[in-house]
């Protein structure tokens, strides 16, 4: 690890008055000298800890409660068990609507984004200093756009009445002169939000991955090509492999950001609240708790859109960092 | 890992070496027009949106009507002055004072605690490093419930400040992985030797490590400022009329005003402005900043 040796051996040789002496590590330093890294860091682990392990803790008891607009007057939530989990966990609304809009939706938006994020990557490899600047600098206007501003120019290409994209398949003959809401349908207001997000997300892929190729020895690349390899096997066979801790960095938090995607599902039409055919573990817990007031339930579907996060986590960082891989 | 680690701080040094780094010679006609569909392909999809936009916010709003734009129409201002009509200075500001200040306060705290997990690092790093990653995990939406919750009992609702904490809470984690990813790469015999000369703590952090790592602070403020001024979900539901910012303004304007197109296109112009020109005019640093975060 890049990390450990560095830092451990910068510990080593800052010791005075005679630095490069490991016996040093033995001797018991002042208790001042000992804490001192730890007052530095205590002010960053206060707030984190106040600031999320308190809600964590809060709407884990708070999804045991029902907790409504007489509760919160009130301020006594009523404890009802499991009753919330019940009405989550029980209609088929969760199973067949909720969590498929959640999880497919993910797997399309990361796989999208890695792909393009790739692609790009490569590219960027292949071209001028002149192109890569401008290539880079697009992605990160893609990137650093708000993802408000960026789900209402998609909305506005999708537009059932007067959008882009009914223009052109009219135009081309694919589309009846009546027309086709594209936000009412499950499946294709899910592929716009997956290209919303995609075109928010590909910029810190393709960048990270840039930066990853560039430490892959050229050599390797000349040998493989002496020996017969094509550009798509060198892909596989070198830059993967050699890849694999990137890869696996940009894949899990690609998958973190996709599984809480809110404002892209939220600001398309019908995302707010009216269509509930579209929404995901997040909008759904914000509807019920902010919209409905019923905090009791949105705070037990906020506890299980963090379980889902975690067992997927947990999941990846087993298959991904077989070997202590992370840094 | 090692390899993975050191290399992208030499490569990045001229643009002409990393030409040479690349797998030379993959110029196949294959492949080329491979990339070249891909090139094409990522600049329609991703860049014309932009463009459309920007130029609609420039037309009256019957040019506007017409999608996809009209290059030929006459441009004006029109859209723009009645979104400034429109009142959209407080949240501006408001935007403005919670980006800033939130990313001050995260430099401030962040910056020691990436000392002390990197240069002089307490026993257990990894796992503080593990912990301010998992937070990560967390989804936003079961945070906001029980901070809107505690807000609204202790009358703190609509406060700008609420949305400062919130804020720094939130880029915290992200600033400490990504400073610290450039303080392992700062020389111990810089430090050995302000020690040799006497220097404090603080001193050393102000005079000799800061300057060093500029880019990294740079970098990771911009990212810093770029996530609190985008942020929604919180600002939209812990904010009413007095410390609204500028993309809850945006979506209420959108919602009021969506059929005058070149009226919201300017107003979404406006409101992206900032990260826009802070992306745009730091892009190297901002390069250097999200691979370092992320490949170490």
């Amino acid at each position: 690890m890049a990390g450990t040796t560095v830092s451990g051996g910068s510990r080593a040789t800052l010791e005075p008055p005679e630095p490069r002496d490991p016996s040093l590590h033995s001797r018991p330093r002042p208790l001042r000298v000992r804490l001192r890294p730890w007052l530095l860091l205590a002010a960053p682990l206060v707030v984190i800890g106040a600031l999320l392990i308190y809600p964590i803790v809060r709407v884990a008891y708070l999804s045991f409660h029902r907790y409504g607009l007489k509760e919160v007057i009130s301020g006594h939530p009523v404890f009802t068990g499991l009753d919330n989990y019940r009405e989550v966990l029980g209609g088929s609304y969760l199973w067949k609507t909720v969590l498929p809009n959640t999880v497919v939706f993910a797997a399309f938006a990361v796989v999208g984004t890695i792909v393009l994020g790739t692609l790009v990557a490569l590219l960027l490899q292949r071209v001028g200093p002149a192109v890569r600047a401008a290539i880079i600098a697009s992605a990160l206007l893609a990137w650093a756009l708000p993802a408000v501003t960026g789900t209402y120019v998609w909305v506005w290409i999708f537009d059932p009445d007067s959008g882009v994209v009914r223009k052109m398949l009219q135009g081309v003959g694919l589309l009846g002169p009546e027309g086709f809401n594209w936000f009412t349908e499950r499946l294709s207001f899910y592929a716009i939000a997956t290209l919303n997000v995609i075109h928010h997300g590909y910029p810190f892929i393709a960048i990270t991955i840039f930066a990853g190729l560039t430490t892959v020895p050229a050599e390797l690349h000349e040998a493989a090509k002496i020996d017969g390899a094509n550009a798509w096997q060198r892909f596989w066979q070198i830059t993967v492999p050699m890849m694999r801790p990137v890869f696996a960095v940009v894949t899990i938090l690609s998958t973190i950001w996709d599984f809480k995607v809110f404002a892209q599902v939220y600001l398309m039409p019908g995302g707010s609240g009216s269509n509930p055919d579209v929404f995901n573990l997040g909008v759904w817990s914000y509807v019920e708790s902010i919209n409905r007031n019923q905090y009791g339930l949105g705070a037990s579907i906020a506890v299980l859109l963090t379980l889902v996060l975690l067992v997927i986590t947990v999941v990846y960082l087993r298959a991904l960092f077989r070997e202590d891989e992370i840094s | 890992m090692t390899v993975t680690a050191k290399q992208p701080a030499r490569a990045r040094q001229g643009s002409t070496g990393l030409r040479q780094e690349g797998p030379p010679g993959l110029g196949g006609r294959r492949s080329r027009a491979f990339f070249g569909i891909i090139a094409w392909i990522v600049g329609i999809l991703f860049v014309l949106p932009i463009l459309w936009m920007l130029l609609t916010s420039f037309h009256s709003e019957e040019n506007a009507a017409t999608n996809p734009p009209s290059i030929a129409a006459p441009l004006t201002l029109q859209g723009y002055r009645e979104f400034f009509s429109s009142g959209p200075w407080p949240p501006l500001l408001n935007s403005l004072t919670a980006s800033v200040i939130s990313t001050i306060i995260v430099l401030l705290l962040a910056f020691p605690a990436a000392y002390a997990l990197s240069i002089r690092p307490v026993k257990r790093w990894s796992d503080v490093m593990f912990f301010f990653l998992s937070t990560k995990m967390l989804p936003m939406v079961a945070a906001l419930l029980p901070i809107y919750l505690f807000a609204q009992s202790v009358s703190f609702l609509d406060n700008i400040w609420l949305l400062i904490i919130v804020y720094t809470t939130m880029n915290l984690p992200i600033a400490v992985w990504m400073l610290r990813s450039f303080l392992i790469e700062v020389p111990i015999e810089m430090l050995e030797a302000a020690q040799i000369d006497g220097a404090g703590l603080a001193r050393t952090l102000r005079s000799v490590v800061a300057p060093v790592i500029t880019p990294g602070l740079a970098a990771a403020a911009l990212i810093c400022f770029i996530f609190s001024w985008n942020e929604l979900l919180f600002a939209r539901v812990l904010t009413g009329t007095r410390a609204e910012t500028a993309p809850v303004f945006l979506t209420g304007f959108v919602t009021s005003q969506g059929l005058f197109l070149a009226k919201v296109c300017a107003a979404s112009i406006v409101v992206s402005l900032p990260v826009l020109a802070a992306g745009f005019g730091a892009q190297d640093k901002l390069v250097q900043g999200l691979s370092l975060g992320a490949v170490k």
